[in-house]
C-alpha cells in the first residue's frame, strides 16, 4: 500500500506536466480553429456571406414587432441610449448595403424610413430623454435652448445617408434644419463641440455631427471646409490628451477633461474624422492602435483606456475582462476603425476573437453573436459593410470642389 | 508457447494517460451539460443585456461564470489534455524501446 501512493502521485504529476506541455503547444494553435477567412465577412463590393447572415438576422428582428419590442426592452433596461444607437448603426449599415446590392435598395430604403420615422416620432412625443440615461435630468444644459448633440448628430447622419441612397425631401428639410442649428451653436462653443448631456460634451457625438455636416455638403450646396479646419485646429489645441496623444472622450463645454481617451469613443471618431481630415484620422488610428490594441496567440482585442489614463469602467465600456483589460465595446468599435483603415490584419484578428468569445450561433440563413445585443450586432454589421457611403461623400465633395 | 505475461488493462498500464483522458472526458461532459441546460443564453450578460425571466442579476452572473469556465476549459484544456496524453504515450514507447535495447545489450 505504501508503495502505491508515491506511484499514484508520480502518475498524477506526469499527467499535470503533460497537460502543461499540451496547453503550451495548443495555445498557439487555437487561432487556426477560430480565425475566419476574411472573405466570409468582408467583400470589396458586395456583402460577404456571413455578413449577409448577420444582416438577415438583424432585419428579421427589426421587422417582427414582437421580437423587436423584446430586444429593445432588454437593452433599454441597461441603457436607453443603446436603443437609439442600435437604430443609427442599422440605418447607416442599410444605406451602405443599398449601394452594395442595388437590387435590394427598395427593401432597405423602406426599412431605413421606418426606423427614422419611428425614431422621430419617439423624439417628438416623448422628448429627447427617451433615448438617454436618466441623469440627463440632473441639471440644466449650459447652452440653451437645451439640445443633445447625441440625438441631433446621429439623426442628421441617418437622414444624410438615406438621402445619399435616394433623395427624400422631408428628410432634406429636417436634416438641413438640424445641421444649421448644430453649426451655429458649435461656432459659439469654446471647444467647437456641443453637449450631449448637461455640461458633458462627447467626442463620439461631435465627430458624428461633423460627418453629418460633411454628408450635407456632399448633398446640398453648402461648404463647411473652413468650419472643419477650425474644428480640427481647436481639437488639436484643446482636446488632445498629451501623454497619449489621443483625443479625449468627454469634456465640459469649456474644455475641462471629464473622460480621457477611451476606446469606445476614439475608434468611431476616427471613422468619422476620415471624412473631415484624413491625415489626422490616420495619425489618431496609429496612436490608438499602438496604445489600445493588444494581441495574444493570433487573437486581438481593444482595451478601453491607454496605459497613461486610468478610469473606472462605465456603461459605455461594456464588460471588461479582468487582467487582460479587454473591453467588449472598444473591441466592437475597433472593428469599424480597422475596416475603415483597411487594416485587414487587425480586422482578421479581431474577428477571430469575436468567433472565440462572441459565442456565434449560425444557421444556413442567420448569424447572431450571443455575447452581443442588438446594438452590438448593428455595430458589427456596420463595420463589415461600411465604405461605399464614405466613398460617395468623398467623391461628391471632391467633384464639387474641383468644379468650383 | 507464449512466454509473455498476461497484459494488464490499458488504464493500469498507462495511469497518467488515463488521468488525462478522464479529465478531458469530465470537462466535455460538464460543458455538454451546460449547453444542454441552456446556459449559453447567459452569454448576453457579457454585453450587460440581461436575460428576461433568467433570474436575478447575481444568478445570471453566476450562470455566465459557470458557462464561461466550462467553455474555456473545453476549448483550451480538452485538446491540451489529449495532446498531453499523446505525448505521454509517445514518451512511454520511446522509454520502453530504450529499456528493451538496454536489456538486450546486457551481457547474460
Amino acid at each position: 500500500m505504501n508503495t502505491e501512493t508515491p506511484s499514484k502521485k508520480r502518475h498524477f504529476l506526469h499527467a499535470m506536466l503533460a497537460l502543461f506541455v499540451g496547453v503550451m503547444l495548443w495555445l498557439p494553435c487555437i487561432q487556426c480553429v477560430y480565425t475566419p477567412r476574411l472573405s466570409a465577412y468582408v467583400h470589396a463590393k458586395k456583402i460577404a456571406p456571413r455578413t449577409q447572415k448577420l444582416a438577415s438576422t438583424l432585419l428579421a428582428d427589426w421587422k417582427n414587432p414582437h421580437t423587436r419590442k423584446k430586444l429593445l426592452t432588454r437593452m433599454r433596461k441597461s441603457n436607453a441610449e443603446w436603443d437609439f444607437m442600435g437604430r443609427s448603426f442599422l440605418v447607416w449599415a442599410l444605406a451602405n448595403m443599398s449601394l452594395r446590392t442595388p437590387k435590394q435598395k427598395d427593401l432597405y430604403i423602406e426599412l431605413i424610413d421606418s426606423i427614422i420615422d419611428d425614431t422621430l416620432t419617439l423624439e417628438r412625443t416623448k422628448g429627447m430623454a427617451v433615448f438617454m440615461l436618466p441623469y440627463v435630468h440632473n441639471k440644466p444644459f449650459v447652452m440653451q435652448p437645451a439640445r443633445s448633440q447625441f440625438l441631433d448628430g446621429e439623426i442628421a447622419l441617418m437622414m444624410g445617408v438615406r438621402r445619399l441612397v435616394r433623395e427624400h425631401l422631408p428628410y432634406k428639410k429636417e436634416m438641413r434644419k438640424r445641421i444649421n442649428i448644430m453649426v451655429s451653436r458649435m461656432k459659439k462653443s469654446p471647444t467647437m463641440s456641443l453637449e450631449s448631456y448637461p455640461d458633458e460634451v462627447w467626442l463620439f457625438c461631435n465627430t458624428t455631427s461633423l460627418a453629418a455636416i460633411k454628408v450635407g455638403d456632399a448633398l446640398d450646396k453648402t461648404d463647411h471646409s473652413v468650419f472643419f479646419r477650425r474644428w480640427i485646429q481647436t481639437a488639436k489645441k484643446k482636446l488632445i490628451h498629451r501623454p497619449s496623444g489621443i483625443l479625449i472622450s468627454a469634456f465640459t463645454l469649456k474644455g475641462r477633461t471629464l473622460q480621457g481617451p477611451e476606446g469606445s469613443s476614439i475608434w468611431m471618431s476616427i471613422h468619422h474624422l476620415m471624412l473631415i481630415d484624413k491625415a489626422f484620422a490616420k495619425a489618431q488610428y496609429t496612436l490608438a492602435k499602438k496604445q489600445l490594441i493588444r494581441g495574444l496567440y493570433g487573437f486581438s482585442y481593444a482595451k478601453e483606456w491607454p496605459p497613461t489614463w486610468k478610469a473606472a469602467s462605465d456603461i459605455d465600456s461594456g464588460t471588461i475582462v479582468p487582467f487582460l483589460g479587454a473591453s467588449a465595446s472598444s473591441s466592437g468599435f475597433a472593428l469599424v476603425a480597422s475596416a475603415t483603415m483597411k487594416d485587414h490584419a487587425l480586422l482578421k484578428r479581431l474577428l477571430a476573437s469575436l468567433q472565440l468569445a462572441g459565442f456565434p450561433r449560425e444557421t444556413d440563413k442567420t448569424l447572431q453573436f450571443l455575447a452581443s445585443n442588438q446594438v452590438g450586432s448593428a455595430v458589427m454589421l456596420y463595420a463589415l459593410v461600411q465604405g461605399p457611403i464614405w466613398e460617395k461623400v468623398i467623391k461628391k465633395t471632391t467633384e464639387k470642389r474641383s468644379a468650383s | 508457447m507464449n512466454t509473455h505475461p498476461p497484459k494488464r488493462p490499458l488504464w493500469k498500464r498507462t495511469p497518467s494517460i488515463t488521468i488525462l483522458c478522464f479529465f478531458a472526458l469530465l470537462i466535455t461532459l460538464v460543458f455538454g451539460l451546460c449547453e444542454l441546460i441552456g446556459l449559453r443564453v447567459y452569454a448576453s450578460v457579457l454585453s450587460l443585456t440581461w436575460v428576461s425571466g433568467g433570474g436575478s442579476h447575481v444568478e445570471q452572473g453566476v450562470s455566465l461564470m459557470i458557462y464561461l469556465l466550462a467553455y474555456f476549459a473545453f476549448v483550451i484544456l480538452v485538446p491540451a489534455a489529449l495532446i498531453g496524453a499523446v505525448l505521454l504515450g509517445l514518451w512511454g514507447r520511446v522509454r520502453a524501446r530504450r529499456e528493451r535495447k538496454a536489456e538486450l545489450s546486457e551481457p547474460t
